[in-house]
């Protein structure tokens, strides 16, 4: 994975220096699932989500990510990262899910338009292959027992 | 998956000139900048969850949850020519073999005559890409290609030996598949990946055929030159009675090719005998009587058979007469 791991790493403790990390009574379980394509009898192609372990570039898949407030008091303020894995490209928000914020940098967040992407010592639009880390921030608290999912789609370069 | 030690595939260019203009000439291997994703290669994926809870702004990590990169096997395979001119000369088929998988793969060849009958005697690695097995090019023990990273692209050659005759309908069929495996796409072969990984057949069923025809070749160009030298039993290098005129016949064949059923045939200059037993060949005597050799001289020519010439040759053929 040439030196990718290590801006993965150095990406996600820099997103994380912030705040101590505690156990706590928030809790978030990531899964992930291959998108499984199959012609179906009347022409059509039906998308299905199967576990996944092994993917072969090309291959889409789902990152499901999974909150839950196991606590007494309410939640608020939640916002879930995911760096994406860097042999990932973005694709989009999965079915669903409200769609992410997206940032190229770890730091600036926005719709794919808004970002930029220094190069060469030029500036570009972004494109989804530039995408390093997507968020989410939830308006509403998450009150005691509730839990809810977000989840987005990445194609293995 | 390969079970070989590692080989070193970097990207060598070389740089010919050619008179009148510069030419840049790829070397055998070239690697693709883009590739895909190595096989076998683990990714992670960890989401955290920030929140704020009475004891403040809390931040928590997922569980890892791991994707493994099998090995997709593939292949492509691109012929270098059209046709090989194979008829009375050792020839080289020049195609390109990619390997167009994850992983690092060497790839089996093997070649077919169809319609004639010869010998492939192998196949090698076309180091300066000039599509011509020569000095530096490397043969292939056991038809396996050297392992190719993934993208990776080798030259190489079809080596044949020369072939009497080439039909019209003669072709060289040449087939390439995946070492680890090949056959319908989605065909796994469990734990033969690289790194352990699942090899998996891809889109292109990682194997491949070309076909080349095969051509008699260019046509030999054939000129004839006659020479001749005298002895004179006088003093004097003169045309006289008695002298002895010993002519010599050189059959040029050039070009490339095979010029079949060929033959010299020359009328003695009247006013001169033949002299018995003279016809010689490359320097062997032949026998004047229409035998056997290739030589005969019917009383008032001579005539001599070549057969089947492969250019570029020169056969001489060389009689004498007395002059009357």
């Amino acid at each position: 994975m040439r030196n990718n791991p290590v801006r993965m790493s150095l990406l996600l403790a820099g997103l994380l220096a912030a705040v101590p990390a505690v156990a706590g009574p928030v809790e978030i379980k990531s899964t992930v699932l291959a998108e499984k394509r199959a012609a179906a009898a009347d022409g059509t192609t039906r998308v299905s989500l199967v576990p996944a372990a092994r993917v072969t570039p090309g291959d889409r898949v789902v990152f499901q990510l999974e909150y839950r407030n196991t606590g007494q008091q309410s939640a608020s303020g939640l916002v879930i990262a995911n760096p994406v894995p860097a042999a990932m490209q973005y694709v989009s928000p999965a079915e669903g899910s409200p769609a992410p914020e997206l940032s190229v940098d770890g730091t600036t967040f926005g719709p794919l338009s808004s970002l930029k992407v220094r190069e060469a010592g030029a500036v570009r639009p972004a494109v989804a292959a530039d995408v390093r880390v997507v968020r989410w921030r939830l308006a509403q608290p998450v009150a005691p027992g509730a839990k809810g999912q977000v989840a987005f789609r990445a194609i293995l370069k | 998956m390969i079970s070989t030690a590692r080989t070193s595939h970097r990207t060598r260019y070389s740089l010919v000139l050619l008179r009148g203009g510069a030419c840049a000439v790829l070397a055998a291997t070239t690697t693709p900048a883009l590739a895909q994703q190595r096989a076998g290669t683990p990714i992670v994926n960890i989401a955290t969850v920030e929140a704020d809870m009475d004891s403040g702004r809390t931040r928590i990590a997922s569980n890892p949850v791991a994707l493994r990169i099998d090995e997709v096997l593939g292949i492509t395979l691109q012929a270098s020519a059209s046709a090989v001119a194979a008829e009375g000369v050792a020839s080289a088929a020049p195609f390109v073999l990619t390997n167009a998988g994850n992983g690092t793969e060497r790839f089996v060849l093997a070649a077919t005559l169809e319609g004639v009958a010869g010998t492939v005697r192998g196949f090698a690695v076309d180091t300066n890409g000039n599509g011509v097995f020569d000095t530096g090019d490397v043969l292939l023990e056991g038809n396996f290609t050297p392992a190719l990273a993934p993208g990776q692209t080798v030259r190489l050659l079809a080596l044949l030996e020369p072939i009497a005759m080439v039909p019209a309908t003669a072709a060289l069929s040449i087939f390439a598949r995946a070492a680890t495996g090949s056959g319908a796409p989605g065909t796994t072969y469990a734990g033969r990946g690289d790194q352990s990984s699942e090899a998996i057949v891809g889109a292109t069923t990682a194997e491949a055929t070309i076909r080349f025809s095969l051509a008699p070749g260019a046509a030999p160009e054939a000129t004839l030159v006659k020479s001749q030298s005298l002895w004179s039993p006088g003093a004097t290098m003169s045309v006289m009675r008695g002298a002895i005129i010993t002519y010599s016949l050189a059959a040029n064949f050039n070009g490339g090719g095979v010029a079949r059923g060929a033959s010299v045939v020359d009328q003695i200059p009247e006013g001169t005998d033949f002299i018995p037993g003279s016809l010689t060949l490359d320097g062997v005597a032949l026998s004047d009587t229409a035998d056997g050799d290739a030589g005969s001289f019917d009383g008032t020519r001579i005539a001599v058979t070549l057969g089947d010439v492969a250019a570029p040759q020169t056969r001489t053929i060389q009689f004498k007469v007395t002059i009357e």
